[in-house]
């Protein structure tokens, strides 16, 4: 059972919320936060909507706290299914909208329910993340996770850096360039760059049928500068 | 802007963790609801409504965006910065907790804290309300017991669903005990009253039930939305509680409700519904 810094249980820290202690919130929220964000952000792709999913959680985990049960599941398990259930809402939400049908016809992403599709849709795939999983959909998420890591390896390490501080880390453009002394335009074309290059790597990956869903087109290619290793990206 | 200009724009979007976001705002109609001020938005929206390959590349960076979401690393945290809101906020709108010691007699209805049904999303709960705010809803509270205690089932479905009505309890007294509170009637297609809006323009505190969605129970989900003119914008979809089918929360960002003409439609989930639940105001 996890324990918080100063010898608390989940449990016990529990029974304190509900005691009415208010400081069991905070250290609740400081040793599940992380974990619910990430899960979140792996679901949604969006970081504004997984701060929104952690909020939701922390709420019903105020409101319902009298209805845990850790007899049944660890704490930690009870929060990531509501804060599952809470993407996978908004992921269902997100493919009725106009724009995700408009986009989606566009890219070819029709019915054919592809893994991509449901990573992107919000169906089954995204089922693995539940707790009773389903193992074909697990094992499809898990080797896509990889295929997407492998590709990411591949990318020169400066736009990899680039690219991974800004969407994984929530580095702006310009904090980005304080923190490794680039040009901020440097910034900017190794982010792109790194974009496009990982789309073309992940098109190699996916194959054929999936991999155009992911491939950049010519002329976009040509607007954020040769991919060739080592071109010019405006660094000095 | 430019083929190259919409492109960069997006593939910014992406890097930085927010194009769904930036791609909900572009699929609200300018001026609406949660349309983006940026003019840069707009400029994009033009441009990909009438540009296919940029609308297909548009298509790839989400296709892209959600597979590089999917690889996240272990070592990606919660922004630090959201600590202090999000505590702040969950003190703000949960249930009202009081320290065993202290805790006075009770005065106020107190909402059981017992488990309510699951995916509720957008629902904002908001604090305890006066014991007459909420009689406002006995009516229907003792609806779902009685439909609870006849269905038989499970008692955590019962307590669950027990929970959903107490939520919407509280939310509906909350807003009636606002002095702006309004109530429009949800009228079925034959012109039956068979729900209702309650809501508090000032606050933007908005509750919508009904006791006529046929097919919740075998899980046909229904969407709550405003209608203004030819701009649509979703409110919230429906939560199952018995044989009340209700949304509690907040308004739309930019929304106002009450303004003359305006429509509030419930509609299923499926292509091409016509709304089943219809008021104006």
């Amino acid at each position: 059972m996890a324990m918080s810094p100063s010898g608390r249980t989940d449990a016990e820290l529990m029974a304190s919320l509900v005691a009415g202690q208010d400081d069991a919130l905070g250290a609740l929220y400081d040793r599940h936060a992380d974990a619910i964000f990430r899960a979140a952000f792996r679901l949604l792709g969006d970081r504004g909507q997984a701060e929104d999913v952690l909020q939701e959680t922390m709420l019903a985990l105020w409101n319902r706290a009298e209805t845990y049960d850790p007899s049944v599941a660890s704490l930690a398990a009870w929060l990531l299914t509501i804060a599952r259930n809470r993407a996978v809402d908004r992921l269902r939400a997100r493919a009725r909208r106009p724009v995700g049908t408009l986009l989606s016809a566009a890219a070819g992403a029709a019915t054919d329910d592809t893994a991509i599709d449901r990573l992107v849709a919000g169906g089954e795939l995204v089922g693995a993340a539940a707790p009773r999983p389903d193992p074909a959909a697990a094992a499809e998420a898990s080797w896509l996770a990889g295929a997407v890591r492998d590709a990411l390896a591949a990318i020169p390490g400066p736009e990899r850096e680039a690219l991974e501080l800004a969407y994984y880390h929530d580095l702006s453009q310009s904090e980005i360039a304080a923190r490794l002394g680039w040009p901020l335009g440097t910034v900017k074309t190794r982010t792109r760059r790194a974009l496009a290059r990982l789309r073309v790597v992940l098109a190699e990956v996916l194959g054929p049928d999936a991999g155009l869903r992911v491939l950049p087109s010519v002329s976009s290619v040509e607007a954020f500068g040769t991919l060739a290793q080592g071109g010019s990206d405006g660094s000095r | 802007m430019d083929h190259v200009e919409v492109r960069q724009w997006l593939t910014d979007a992406l890097a930085g963790g927010v194009l769904p976001s930036v791609l909900d705002d572009l699929a609200a109609a300018p001026g609406s609801a949660g349309a983006s001020p940026d003019p840069a938005a707009h400029e994009v929206r033009a441009h990909l409504a009438a540009c296919d390959p940029c609308r297909a590349e548009a298509g790839a960076l989400v296709t892209t965006g959600a597979l590089l979401a999917a690889a996240t690393p272990d070592d990606v945290l919660a922004p630090v910065a959201a600590r202090e809101r999000i505590l702040r906020s969950v003190r703000e709108t949960g249930m009202v907790r009081v320290p065993a010691a202290a805790a006075p007699a009770p005065a106020a209805l107190v909402v059981p804290a017992v488990p309510r049904a699951p995916a509720v999303s957008r629902v904002r709960r908001w604090r305890l309300v006066p014991a007459f705010a909420s009689l406002a809803m006995a009516a229907i509270i003792v609806g779902g017991l009685v439909t609870v205690a006849n269905m038989g089932h499970q008692r955590d479905i019962a307590q669950a669903e027990v929970a959903a009505l107490g939520d919407l309890a509280s939310a509906s007294g909350h807003i009636l005990a606002r002095p702006d509170h309004a109530q429009l009637p949800l009228l079925a297609t034959d012109g039956a009253s068979m729900g209702m809006v309650v809501f508090s323009p000032s606050s933007g505190q908005l509750a919508v039930w009904s006791h006529d969605l046929v097919g919740m129970a075998s899980g046909t989900r229904y969407d709550c939305f405003l209608v203004r003119g030819s701009s649509l914008t979703l409110i919230g979809w429906m939560d199952d509680a018995g044989d009340v089918a209700y949304w509690v929360g907040q308004t739309p960002a930019g929304v106002t409700l009450g303004h003359a003409g305006d429509r509030i439609v419930v509609q299923a989930d499926v292509p091409g519904a016509a709304p089943v639940l219809s008021g104006t105001f």
